[in-house]
């Protein structure tokens, strides 16, 4: 592990228990969502990676227990070297410090009954961080650094005041306050009009370049993606099936399951066409006690055998991307991480 | 030989009474939907796109206020009666697909039994076997198993809940369909396979659309004709080939830049300052003109008309073409 190293991911696991019926009460058998399945990655200063899949596929499980909002069911999340699942007392109250999430909903992320104000100074207040007068000065500085001005205007509201955008911004102001090193941002700018969104990934950008924070950004949108990451991981069903430099990847996708994505996404400009929609069938099937093979199976055009028995390996095969797929076996393979 | 337009609005002005005051959701839109057509009405949150449909469709709230004609060949559909509205336009001429699905239908009725009630209420002189035929048909335009019938509208994913929307809206073989964000709740690939069939069924069932999304993307992949609402008001309507090629109005630009690319130079986005006006109290020129990067004190004061810039294509403001190709500094 190199300095830069912030996050390292091993083998992550999450497994939620599901009870269907009187019959498995009976058995006592209990059945499993596989939610995040041997999810294996590093995120480095500086960086940032894009967690990219549809509905169900796991994303904001891994950023949620990246942040310790979620037991993982076995694997390790190491934060700079420490274990985070082993933290407790204050050495998990800095990890709280150091580690931060904003979320989807900007409508959601504050308390409706504090004004803005308030709900940012709590934040200051819960780490001890300076008198009064310096908290706010401290808030003021944020906001106006994020180009809320005058910050006095949006402090003194309450959030049922604002706008998407300004929630959203705000939301990401909070968690800067205690200058994290890691920023898990799920879907930060899905709710939110086209013409507000730059402004939010733009600052994730330079809280990147500008403060070397690490992000981990969670999406379904790829030209989103695309725009703010580094890397790009694409997740189905629990398992990252594609990883590799952001470019690349929608450029040059190896997967089935990211060709499938990327042809079917529709694009925005006139001059943007990339050939024809890969057509696969039935949706996104929920992980429940799955049998090795690989998960993308049965909705995959190009299944042989081997694949319905055999998990395939997150492999790098050529070039700078890896993909777990049977289809490039035998292309040279070597080992990731 | 052209056709007149199969729905034709004229003029149409909507404004909600509120406690804060008079909201102007929709200002003098004119817009004009060709037979066989599928127009995309495009905005963001507050541009009065879902108003527009559910004008159209009557279902305003009380406290709306409408002005203005909405021709439904040849009938404005303003001047007609409640009773007229359930006997013969609702989804026997006009139907309409809504995002919120699980919302739109009833969570203890069974699928089966919440479609032949809307043929029973509107189509009442169909036998009990007509009415199974017809379900079934509709049902299998949308790639639907019969099973859905026995099935109640929590155990059905999103797309399929989606399709037996669809379904529903073709029930009664109506001439026109509105799809209001019909797929936006819908993962990437679902929504490219039901755009697809929308793009069928059109054929087959010599479909007229309107098509609302804030996404510009389904704009582009379903539409013949695009319309830009801005705070109520329409700014720019054009073929959407040509659209695409060379959007006019400069909060077409926006929106479209503002949207990051999936191909090409990975260049910084800029979004569009400042927020939508209050509609209460709109500002009296041009309702873009206060985040608009071109705008002249005029802008502000006076509305600018929609100007045809080329066949079909129009654009309502006072800069085109002279100011906008310069480049303002960031």
């Amino acid at each position: 592990m190199s300095d830069s190293t912030l996050l390292e991911v091993n083998d992550l696991r999450c497994l939620f228990p599901l009870r269907r019926g009187p019959a498995d009460l009976l058995n006592r058998r209990t059945h499993y969502v596989h939610a995040v399945d041997t999810v294996s990655f590093a995120l480095q200063r500086g960086e940032i990676v894009a967690l990219v899949g549809e509905s169900g596929c796991g994303k904001s499980t891994v950023g949620r227990m990246l942040v310790k909002l979620q037991e993982p069911s076995g694997g390790s999340i190491r934060f700079q070297g420490q274990d985070v699942f082993h933290l407790a007392g204050s050495a998990l109250k800095t990890f709280r410090r150091r580690a931060q999430i904003i979320f989807q909903n900007p409508f959601e992320a504050f308390d409706p009954r504090l004004t803005i104000g308030s709900s940012l100074e709590q934040v200051l207040r819960i780490h001890d961080i300076g008198a009064k007068a310096e908290r706010e000065a401290r808030i003021i500085q944020a906001m106006e650094h994020a180009g809320l001005r005058p910050a006095q205007d949006f402090l003194s509201r309450y959030p049922h005041e604002l706008s998407g955008g300004q929630s959203q911004r705000i939301a990401t102001v909070r968690a800067m306050l205690l200058s994290p090193e890691l920023l898990v941002a799920d879907e930060p700018v899905s709710m939110l009009d086209v013409s507000v969104r730059a402004d939010i990934l733009n600052q994730l950008l330079d809280l990147r370049d500008e403060e070397g924070m690490g992000i981990v950004f969670i999406t379904h949108d790829l030209a989103v993606a695309r725009y703010v990451a580094d890397r790009i991981f694409v997740m189905y069903l629990g398992m990252f099936v594609e990883e590799g430099p952001a470019e690349e990847v929608i450029a040059n996708p190896r997967h089935p399951y990211s060709q499938a994505l990327l042809s079917n996404t529709l694009p925005a400009h006139g001059d943007e066409r990339h050939g024809e929609p890969m057509a696969i069938g039935g949706e996104v099937p929920t992980p429940v006690d799955v049998q090795p093979g690989c998960r993308f199976a049965n909705r995959c055009p190009f299944v042989f055998d081997r694949c319905r028995v055999e998990t395939p390996a997150l492999l790098t095969h050529e070039g700078a991307t890896a993909v777990a797929c049977h289809l490039y076996d035998g292309l040279g393979t070597r080992g990731t991480t | 030989m052209s056709h007149p337009p199969l729905v034709d609005l004229q003029h149409l002005t909507i404004t909600y009474r509120t406690d804060r005051g008079l909201v102007s959701a929709v200002d003098d839109v004119s817009l004009q939907i060709p037979r066989g057509a599928s127009v995309g009405l495009v905005g963001e949150s507050g541009s009065g796109k879902s108003t527009i449909a559910l004008a159209l469709m009557r279902l305003l709230p009380p406290n709306a206020r409408v002005s203005g004609q909405m021709f439904f060949d040849g009938d404005d559909l303003a001047l007609v009666t409640e009773e007229e509205l359930n006997r013969r336009w609702r989804w026997r001429q006009l139907s309409m697909v809504f995002q919120k699905s699980l919302s739109a239908l009833s969570p203890v009725h069974r699928i089966g039994s919440q479609m032949a009630d809307v043929l029973t209420l509107h189509e009442p002189r169909l036998s009990g076997a007509a009415r199974d035929a017809r379900i079934r048909e509709v049902l299998e335009a949308v790639h639907l198993p019969a099973r859905v019938l026995r099935l109640y509208p929590f155990e059905l994913s999103g797309g399929m809940m989606q399709r037996t929307m669809i379904a529903l809206g073709l029930l009664c073989n109506p001439p026109f369909v509105i799809f209001d964000e019909a797929t936006t709740a819908l993962d990437v690939i679902t929504q490219a396979q039901i755009l697809v069939e929308v793009q069928r069924l059109k054929e087959e069932f010599d479909l007229t659309t309107l098509v609302i999304s804030h996404d510009i993307g389904v704009i582009n992949a379903v539409t013949d004709i695009v319309a830009v609402l801005y705070a109520g008001q329409l700014m720019e309507v054009a073929p959407s080939r040509s659209f695409f090629a060379a959007p006019s109005h400069p909060y077409s630009r926006a929106l479209i830049t503002s949207v990051p690319r999936l191909s090409g130079p990975r260049e910084r986005i800029t979004g569009i300052p400042g927020s939508l006006p209050d509609l209460t109290n709109p500002p009296a020129g041009c309702r873009f003109a206060p985040r608009c990067p071109h705008a002249t004190p005029e802008c502000m004061t006076e509305t600018p008309p929609l100007v045809e810039i080329a066949p079909g294509h129009l654009v309502r403001c006072t800069q085109f073409p002279l100011r906008l190709e310069v480049e303002v500094p960031a």
